[in-house]
């Protein structure tokens, strides 16, 4: 009785239900951005106020993109011409580089890199995997799969030997 | 027993709508118990949402087919389009009467009947009888007879040619007839009609008296609700005119045993009570005749724990052998958590245009077996819910 289910509001509302539950999507899968120890004090690193016209919603953009997968996803997906890794770790922070290490971040953090556009890079940190199985009491587990930025660095200062 | 139905144009519902009672393979045997419909149907959405459109349609077409030929030529049909919509109001019902499945399709306006058609599934869904306007199009041969019948044009033809007693016609229009007469409830073509006011309470002691049978049902659900009460009989008197006059008396136990008893009348008793007392005659009368009962509203006055127990009198194949139906609407929430997915249907509306769907409609896997509906359809995760 085609005639009698024909109604477009039914239609709509059924085709635009949200059908994923939290248990049947990829949600624990995506890495998260923290911006707390974001710094812009730096003279290479940019302040999100500095950048210019549709760079901070390219830089939106490619974040939004780059969530949709785990972090260790982007640590084996190359790209460019030079097969840069999309994410790279550097560990301790770079010897060789126009940023100082800030004060308020843990000395004990994984340094690394997201390549953006060309010499673009968003410098930050995450927590070693060693860390995941070792909560503080009372506390929720350190996180692994989330990426904490510190610097915007439009110019490839921070780890001044990588290929550009 | 009814597989589906469903409206166009009709009231609130400006766009069709469709109501299935079909169970598909997906519905595990602990809802189905092997039927191939199910026997309870809960409409749930806020208020002036179109739910009781929905029941309307149902008592519509049953009254249009059962008692449409008495009316006088200038009655108008008791239907409505949506707003003050001219074009016609479409209905359909797909159903089984005495082993035989048919379909009914009808097209008409307040004025007149534009079309009815009957088909039968005799292999395959065959036309056996259309009238358009008031000539028949198509009839087979067996209905040759309804050549010499007059068709009023606010009357169906299945109700006019019964009241012309034609003979040889077979029996298919009587068995349609006969299902459509057993079509009861609180629901009018107009909206709900109080069960007090259908069914005062010396009537349905009357019928009780009458009835042992229906007395001792009724007396077994009331004593096991914790209502009090341990016996209800009814007692004779007579009326002003000297004719019998039937009424209820109603026994409470008192003691460790509860079994010294007090009475009260009908007239001290709860609202609830009351109204469990007179509708248990109208389920009994379903349950035993077969047939289907409309009720909107159908928890009015009633506990919720109370509202189980009265469902499984139509769900369980042995105080139900003959698959009679209830179709009710009801704002109860835990109702939905005992109906389950393909038992409910929501009622929404947006643009002051109503539509609706079963649960099990609803993509992916928001309804579990391991969640309760009532708690998503609270939080307005599954639509029809009031804006308020």
């Amino acid at each position: 009785m085609k005639k009698f289910n024909n109604n477009p509001k039914k239609d709509r509302f059924l085709k635009d239900f949200p059908e994923t539950c939290i248990e049947n999507s990829d949600i624990e899968l995506r890495f998260k951005f923290n911006f707390s120890f974001f710094d812009d004090s730096q003279e290479h690193g940019s302040a999100f106020s500095e950048l210019g016209p549709g760079v901070l919603s390219d830089i939106m953009e490619k974040i939004k993109d780059y969530t949709r997968h785990e972090l260790n996803y982007w640590r084996h997906q190359r790209c460019g011409s030079g097969g840069l890794k999309i994410l790279a770790d550097y560990g301790a922070f770079p010897v060789k580089s126009n940023f100082t290490h800030p004060k308020a971040i843990p000395n004990n953090v994984n340094w690394c890199r997201f390549r953006m556009e060309n010499l673009s890079r968003l410098v930050g940190f995450t927590i070693p995997g060693g860390y995941a199985d070792k909560p503080k009491k009372d506390s929720l587990p350190y996180d692994p799969n989330t990426f904490y930025l510190v610097f915007i660095d439009l110019e490839h200062n921070f780890y001044i030997t990588e290929k550009k | 027993m009814i597989y589906s139905f469903g409206a166009n144009n009709y009231f609130s519902f400006k766009n069709g709508f469709q109501v299935s009672l079909e169970f598909n393979s997906k519905v595990p045997k602990t809802i189905s118990k092997s039927r191939k419909f199910s026997t309870v149907l809960g409409i749930k959405g806020g208020n002036a949402s179109g739910k009781s459109n929905i029941l309307k349609s149902v008592r519509f077409i049953a009254n249009f087919i059962t008692s449409t030929f008495k009316d006088e030529p200038e009655q108008k049909i008791r239907t409505r389009g949506f707003f003050d919509s001219t074009e016609p109001t479409d209905f359909y019902i797909d159903f089984e009467n005495n082993g035989v499945r048919y379909t009914y399709e009808l097209s008409v306006s307040e004025k007149e009947t534009i079309r009815e058609a009957i088909y039968k599934k005799i292999s395959r869904k065959t036309l056996i009888l259309e009238r358009k306007y008031n000539t028949i199009k198509y009839r087979t041969a067996e209905l040759a007879e309804l050549d010499l019948i007059t068709l009023k044009s606010n009357a169906s033809i299945i109700d006019t040619t019964l009241q012309y007693n034609i003979q040889n016609i077979g029996n298919d229009l009587s068995n349609i007839h006969d299902f459509f007469s057993k079509i009861r409830g609180n629901v009018g073509a107009f909206g709900l009609v109080e069960d007090s006011t259908i069914y005062d309470s010396y009537h349905v002691s009357k019928c009780y008296h009458q009835w042992p049978k229906a007395l001792e049902f009724a007396k077994q659900i009331i004593t096991r609700s914790d209502l009090g009460i341990i016996d209800i009989v009814i007692h004779e008197t007579t009326d002003e005119d000297g004719k019998p006059k039937y009424f209820p008396i109603f026994h409470h136990g008192f003691g460790p045993d509860k079994n010294e008893a007090k009475w009260l009348t009908y007239w001290h008793q709860s609202d609830g009570t009351t109204a469990l007392f007179r509708r248990l005659l109208q389920y009994w009368t379903t349950l035993k005749q077969g047939g289907t009962l409309v009720m909107d509203e159908f928890d009015t006055n009633y506990h919720p724990a109370l509202l189980p127990q009265l469902l499984d009198l139509f769900i369980d194949e042995e105080t139900n052998p003959d698959n009679a139906q209830l179709i009710f609407t009801s704002h109860n929430l835990e109702i939905m958590d005992y109906l389950g997915k393909y038992r409910t249907y929501l009622v929404a509306k947006e643009d002051s245009e109503s539509y609706c769907y079963r649960l099990d409609e609803i993509p992916g896997d928001i309804i579990r077996n391991d969640r309760s509906i009532s708690t998503l359809y609270r939080d307005g995760k599954l639509g029809g819910v009031p804006k308020i």
